[in-house]
């Protein structure tokens, strides 16, 4: 991330999403993580980022940015909700199906 | 390209449907412990029968196309096989399933000599005929099933059963009852045929995804490849001539309710997202084919006083606003039923749901209809 790398490290969070994890803390410090590489991000690139995930990608994502939404800090909602929009148009409302059904969560 | 119908002046959810074996009588709970029979007589739909012995809501039903009988099962934990008298009209008898939870869903067996009931009770009731006892008795599959049974389906055979479940879980059981018929031969699902053999069991979770619970499953033509769709949206396809392969898509729709085969390599799918989708598996995969139902928004034509009053009787409303969504069935899909062919070769499928309407689908017009549609 400092080297200006983020798209790379999205994928990398993303991957290696703990989502199955007992865990609470090790859920908890991948949250913040990745909630901040998505607000890294800047708003002309996230098309482009959303974009060059799978679909498997696109629904962990989406299982953060609704956990952002649950926990928000300053400006991060406008900021997700951008994510979302762009999340939706390609994953469509499976996407969001698979994030309420889901008993993984993030 | 489509055929609708609505059945009575009701406007209730149809639960789910079945028809008889000419296709001139089908049988339909309307959301409630009746069932009832409708013949059609030209282009109109006459009530001839109301099946009314259930105590709770109707969960399932199938009519035996050869041999004439209905079955039925409901909330109320019980089911009952319908013979028809001399007279024309429909009798039921009782089924011992011994269960204390609700009966879920009901097929008939290919030869019709048996029927699968799932349930809430965590089991399938595997039921057939005792004639020295003049009664249908059912034997139980328990074990590996942890949770409501929520769909099942038989195998061309009429000796394997597969079983969808809440927990999360497809599996393949064999279903044989060894007093009534002779061993089957072997399937690419195994050779042991003592009745509750768990022959393969397939996770809808896995990776990165938890899954969801499954909503529908279904056997091939041939009987070597399984389908299910799930809640998570996904629709997947297991190839027991291939190892066990499985495949999964995720699609991008809203959950799927009810899947069926319409040739060996062809699925159709429909849902919460009020269309019927259509899936190809091949060697290289499954992959989303078309959409079914290419219904446009109707023009609406501007605002008429009638139309303002319409509005403001039904919601309460002065503005009209325009509720109605771009497709034929304007709620969630609950059933598909093949209308016309067999699942190697269907030509017409019907589907019904809870905005109360019967679609039947012909497929062959629709191949036509639609630019770029190949069933395969």
């Amino acid at each position: 991330m400092n080297t200006g790398k983020n798209l790379d490290a999205l994928k990398l969070v993303l991957a290696n999403a703990p989502l199955g994890s007992k865990n609470q803390q090790t859920k908890d410090n991948a949250f913040h993580l990745t909630l901040k590489v998505l607000l890294s991000i800047k708003p002309p690139q996230i098309e482009e980022a959303v974009s060059q995930l799978s679909p498997e990608l696109l629904d962990v994502v989406m299982k953060y940015v609704y956990k952002g939404f649950e926990y928000p800090s300053d400006g991060s909602s406008g900021h997700l909700l951008l994510w979302h929009e762009k999340i939706y148009n390609q994953g469509g409302m499976g996407c969001i199906v698979r994030v309420l059904s889901d008993t993984r969560r993030a | 390209m489509s055929v609708q119908y609505r059945f009575g002046t009701t406007i209730a959810p149809i639960t789910c449907h079945a028809w008889n074996k000419n296709k001139n009588q089908i049988a339909i709970s309307p959301n409630n412990q009746e069932v009832h029979i409708y013949e059609k007589s030209g282009s109109e739909w006459k009530i001839i029968d109301n099946l009314s012995q259930h105590d709770l809501r109707v969960l399932g039903i199938d009519w035996a196309p050869n041999t004439n009988r209905i079955v039925t099962c409901s909330a109320d934990r019980n089911a009952y096989v319908w013979n028809q008298d001399s007279n024309k009209k429909w009798k039921p008898t009782l089924v011992l399933l011994r269960i204390n939870r609700a009966a879920t869903c009901v097929k008939w067996s290919p030869d019709e000599n048996k029927f699968a009931v799932g349930s809430g009770a965590r089991l399938v009731s595997v039921c057939y005929f005792e004639s020295e006892n003049d009664w249908w008795v059912s034997k139980h599959i328990k074990k590996p099933l942890r949770s409501t049974v929520t769909t099942l389906d038989w195998h061309p055979n009429n000796s394997l059963l597969v079983v969808g479940s809440t927990d999360f879980k497809v599996r393949v059981f064999s279903a044989h009852i060894k007093d009534i018929e002779k061993n089957p031969e072997p399937t690419p699902w195994g050779s042991k045929t003592t009745l509750g053999t768990l022959l393969a069991e397939f996770s809808n979770s896995g990776g990165s995804s938890g899954g969801g619970w499954v909503q529908s499953v279904s056997f091939s033509p041939d009987g070597n490849k399984i389908c299910w769709v799930a809640h998570d949206s996904t629709i997947n396809v297991a190839d027991a001539s291939t190892g066990n392969a499985t495949f999964k898509l995720r699609t991008e729709f809203l959950p799927f309710m009810s899947c069926t085969w319409i040739t060996n390599n062809s699925i159709v799918a429909a849902g919460h997202s009020c269309i019927p989708v259509l899936f190809h598996h091949t060697e290289n995969g499954l992959v989303y084919s078309a959409k079914l139902d290419t219904s446009q928004k109707k023009e609406s034509g501007g605002l008429s006083a009638m139309k303002m009053f319409h509005s403001l009787d039904k919601q309460a409303r002065s503005e009209s606003s325009d509720t109605s969504i771009h497709s034929i069935h304007q709620n969630a899909i609950t059933c598909i039923c093949l209308y016309s062919g067999t699942k190697s070769n269907c030509m017409k499928f019907s589907t019904s749901g809870l905005d109360g309407l019967l679609v039947i689908w012909d497929i062959n017009s629709l191949e036509r209809a639609i630019q770029g549609l190949k069933i395969i």
